[in-house]
This record gives structure tokens, C-alpha cells and sequence, in this order.
């Protein structure tokens, strides 16, 4: 069990939807401060709609969302990202008409022009290769890079926790370690991540997981308890 | 040559600012504008009664009108957004709705002005129609010179703002991408707002500079509703420089093309009066354009997305 002055991020009973249709219901997670949590599920299983609902993109119907004991429900994604929540969308993660610094310059939206070379320097160290593509079409850049500048582009306001939905989609084997690598990499530095995995790799870098399955939270465990559930581990990453 | 040239070059600056309200629309909220017809044809008239109650100041009179009007549009146009578009798309409707929406308020606004302002046309210097005399004996006037200026200032100012202001990069963010620019921390009424204000502003200026060089009547903007169109699709969205481009290309074809078809109908004796036949030219451009360059003629158009 979680101590309440552990938990940084809570979603209470949250349910939301799109138009007129519901998606998740009453869907309540944990996340410890400083902790890397999954999430994991089958597609359509609402994984996506918690991580909007978090980010503020998407207003929950029923619940609470509450971030080191303030509730978010009616702020604005602006407001959610001042706080300290970063999110990284599964699809179009990246303004792909943009170079990749106005890319950056987009991360830096809410920061005073004055941190802006800071920061940018800080992510550079995280990842050089976005110093080299710097005036690169983002659109032209590979998938791994895409997903380098897409978290790197959430880091430039330091956020205190970040949601990335599913990053190592579509990438190939050697990216997705490395994609990983850097991952854990923020999550020694100290920051919250919450994560929306959709392969074995992905989880093993988690401490505990959520397993949602049509909307609902069926399930919480440690990671190691998780992939000790040969019936989990069949269903959602194939054995 | 050299006078059509000119003419064209000056048609081409009103075409492009009227254009630039277009597309900042389109770029923004997905749909063409055409209310930008009826609001053109409002600015001059506003522009056209803040003169009527000032006294003539050697020209001060002209900026003070064209500073109001500027403003006064901008304000309606943001209006227009948040009463009809606005409640669009919070409940996420089709693009359909804001076309038929757009065109709906077309008659709105062109009947209005119709009831205050009547159908006679209006000049904000009547009788005024002194030339100079350039190079190569082209003359040209005073109102063509500062439509020339202004076009190039105003598109140079939107470029800056475009391209290196924070707002600027926010708004093109929007375009591509409202959710993750939403992430980012740009908030969308705030873009919104900005969008239909600049918009309105173009627009209002473009109304002011044709009823300068031509006439204010009720339905000028519909005369150049075509024209528009053209320059936003040739000229690209967000494609600030390419839309000026855009403008004077459309503007020197409608004046050229109708000169150098009037030599041989003058000579064959044939009655028709190409003047009167320029929006064909640019429909005919139109077509050629879509056939010849689907992408349009600049990179980053509407036809490339």
C-alpha cells in the first residue's frame, strides 16, 4: 500500500469518454513520487483516455484528478503543465513543419525567454543528436528521433512527472532499448513517470503496473508480479 | 504594358491582404471565409464614414479612418468567431457547418450594409484622380503608391510576427497540431482571438485601399471574392510572402490578359469590353494552376496537406 504523502498523482474514479460514448469508468490509479508506473491493456482498452484526462486535453464526466493534493478537474493543459505534467501523446508527437529547435520552442512555450538556452542545452546533453538536426525538418527525422525530440520537447519545462503514451510504438528493436534507456535515465534523475506500455521491454522498466481492460482498472501489481502472470503476459505481449 | 503592369501590381497588393485574412482563417479554423467578401466591402464603409466626420487634414484623415476601421473590424470579426464559430467547434462539427455558417452570414452582412449605407457608390476623394508621371511615362497615383507601401509593410509586419514572435510560432503550432500545442501551453482562444483580429484587420485594410483606387460599392468584395480564393490556394497557407506573390501574379494576369485580349477584339471590331470579363481571366489562372501544379505554386499550400 502507498502512503498518502507518497502519492503525487491520483486519479479517482475518473470517467471519461468522446462524444456521447464513455471510455473509461471509474478508473482510479496511484502514482508514487519519484516512482515509474504502467499502464497496460489491450487497444481501445481506454489507456490513452486516462493519460488525456491527466493532461487536462480531455475533461473527466465523473472524478477527481488530484496532483500533490490539488485537484486539477477544470484546469487547463497550460495550467496542468505549470503545475509540473508533461505529457507525450502516442500519435503526432511533434510539429512536423517545424525544425526541430522550433520544436524545442514549443516545449519552452510557458518558460521565460531567458531559460530558454538553458534548457535547450540540458536536452542537448540528453540527447546530441537533436543538436546535429537541429534545423531539420522534424517531419524528416526518423521515428527514434521523433520520439527523442517529442521527449525532449516535453523536458524543456522540467515537468515534475511525466506521461508518455506508448514511445516505443512503431520503432525498432535497438530503438526501443534506447528509447528506454533514456526514459529510465529521467527516471534516476528523479522524475514521476507514467507509462503506457505496450511491450515486455517497456514494463520491465516500471515498478508497479495497472492493467486496464474495457475501461476499468482490473488489476495493480508489482511489475515482477505482473510478469510472473503467465495469462497477462500471453495476452498482452504474446508469451 | 507598363501601365497595366502597374495596375495589376496594385489590384495584386488589395488581392493579397484580403487574401492574408483568408488564410490566416483557413490556417487556423479549417474553412474559407466568405464572409471576408461582405467585411472588405464594411471596412471601406466604415473607413468611408469616420471620414465623413472628420475635417480633411492633408491625408491624417485617411489614416485615422483606415486605424478605426482596422480596429473596429478586427473587433467584429472576433465577435462573428465567438457567437457562430466558436460554439462550432467546441462541439467538434463537421467543416461543413462552418462553410454553410460562413455563408449564411454572407447575406447577413452584404444585406446590411445594403440597408445603411445604400447602393450608390462612394469615394473617399471624389474627383481625385491626379497622377505623376514615372519612368517609361507610366503614371501612377498617389493611391497606387501607398497600396503598394502598405501591402509590402504589412506583409513584412506579419511575417516578423509569423516567424519570430512567440504568438506567431503558437498559431502555426495550432495549425499542425492543436491538441499537442494545447500540451505545449498554448491556449487555443487566446490563438483563436489573435487569428480573427489579424484577420479582420487585413481585411479591412484591403476594403479601405480598393475603395482608394476604385470605388466603395455594397458589393465590391464580392467582385474580388474570386481573386481571393486564387491567391489563398496559389499563395499557401501561412505562406505569408508566397500569398503576396500570389497576389500580384493574379493581379498583373487579370489586367494583362484583359489588355492584351482587348487589342485584337478593338481590331476585329468586336464590341465585348474585357474589363469587364477579368474574373474569367483569373478563373481560367485558377484552373490552369490546380491542372498544372496540384500543389499549388508554393510549397506549404492547402493542397499539399
Amino acid at each position: 500500500m502507498l502512503k498518502e504523502e507518497e502519492i503525487i498523482l491520483e486519479s479517482d474514479k475518473i470517467t471519461a469518454g468522446y462524444g456521447g460514448v464513455d471510455v473509461l469508468f471509474d478508473a482510479s490509479i496511484k502514482i508514487k513520487e519519484k516512482g515509474i508506473i504502467a499502464i497496460i491493456g489491450p487497444n481501445g482498452a481506454g489507456k490513452t483516455t486516462l493519460l488525456r484526462t491527466i493532461s487536462g486535453v480531455l475533461s473527466p464526466r465523473k472524478g477527481e484528478i488530484i496532483f500533490k493534493g490539488e485537484k486539477l478537474n477544470g484546469k487547463t493543459p497550460r495550467e496542468r503543465l505549470a503545475l509540473g505534467i508533461g505529457y507525450i501523446p502516442q500519435d503526432d508527437k511533434i510539429f512536423p513543419k517545424m525544425s526541430c529547435i522550433d520544436n524545442l520552442r514549443m516545449g519552452a512555450y510557458t518558460l521565460p525567454r531567458e531559460n530558454f538556452s538553458e534548457m535547450l542545452e540540458k536536452v542537448y546533453q540528453l540527447f546530441p543528436i537533436l543538436k546535429e538536426k537541429r534545423n531539420q525538418i522534424a517531419g524528416q527525422l526518423s521515428g527514434g528521433q521523433r520520439q527523442m525530440l517529442a521527449i525532449a520537447r516535453a523536458l524543456m519545462v522540467e515537468p515534475e512527472i511525466l506521461l508518455l503514451d506508448e514511445p516505443t510504438s512503431g520503432l525498432q528493436p535497438s530503438l526501443v532499448k534506447e528509447v528506454l534507456e533514456r526514459v529510465k535515465e529521467l527516471h534516476y534523475q528523479g522524475m514521476t513517470i507514467l507509462i503506457v506500455a505496450q511491450n515486455r521491454e517497456a514494463l520491465e522498466i516500471a515498478e508497479r503496473a495497472y492493467l486496464i481492460r474495457a475501461g476499468q482498472v482490473v488489476l495493480e501489481d508489482t511489475v515482477e508480479g505482473l510478469l510472473d502472470n503467465n495469462q497477462v503476459i500471453k495476452l498482452y505481449f504474446g508469451g | 504594358m507598363g501601365g497595366w503592369v502597374v495596375s495589376g501590381v496594385v489590384f495584386g497588393s488589395i488581392l493579397a491582404l484580403g487574401a492574408l485574412g483568408c488564410s490566416y482563417i483557413l490556417l487556423m479554423q479549417n474553412y474559407f471565409n466568405f464572409t471576408a467578401a461582405p467585411l472588405l466591402a464594411l471596412g471601406a464603409y466604415i473607413g468611408w464614414t469616420i471620414m465623413r466626420v472628420l475635417p480633411e487634414w492633408g491625408g491624417l484623415e485617411l489614416i485615422i479612418a483606415a486605424i478605426v476601421s482596422m480596429v473596429a473590424l478586427g473587433i467584429i470579426m472576433t465577435a462573428i468567431d465567438k457567437v457562430f464559430q466558436k460554439p462550432l467547434r467546441e462541439r467538434g462539427a463537421p467543416f461543413m457547418f462552418y462553410y454553410l455558417t460562413s455563408f449564411g452570414l454572407l447575406f447577413v452582412i452584404r444585406s446590411a450594409i445594403w440597408l445603411i449605407w445604400g447602393p450608390q457608390a462612394k469615394y473617399y476623394y471624389p474627383g481625385s484622380s491626379v497622377g505623376i508621371t514615372a519612368p517609361w511615362g507610366i503614371m501612377v497615383k498617389p493611391a497606387e503608391i501607398i497600396t503598394l507601401i502598405l501591402a509590402v509593410v504589412v506583409v513584412a509586419v506579419l511575417y516578423f510576427f509569423q516567424y519570430h514572435t512567440k504568438l506567431g510560432r503558437g498559431m502555426l503550432a495550432t495549425s499542425q497540431n492543436s491538441m499537442l500545442a494545447s500540451i505545449c501551453g498554448v491556449e487555443p482562444e487566446t490563438i483563436h482571438t489573435t487569428t480573427t483580429m489579424i484577420a479582420g484587420s487585413v481585411t479591412a485594410l484591403a476594403g479601405i485601399l480598393y475603395g482608394l483606387n476604385i470605388q466603395i460599392r455594397p458589393l465590391m468584395g464580392m467582385y474580388i471574392l474570386a481573386g481571393i480564393f486564387v491567391c489563398v490556394v496559389c499563395g499557401g497557407e501561412g505562406a505569408i510572402l508566397g500569398t503576396l506573390a500570389a497576389g500580384y501574379l493574379v493581379g498583373i494576369a487579370q489586367e494583362v490578359g484583359s489588355g492584351l485580349i482587348q487589342i485584337p477584339l478593338d481590331f476585329f471590331g468586336i464590341s465585348i469590353q474585357m474589363s469587364a470579363y477579368k474574373m474569367a481571366i483569373t478563373s481560367v489562372l485558377f484552373i490552369v494552376v490546380i491542372y498544372l501544379k496540384r500543389g499549388g505554386v508554393w510549397k506549404g499550400t492547402f493542397l499539399e496537406r
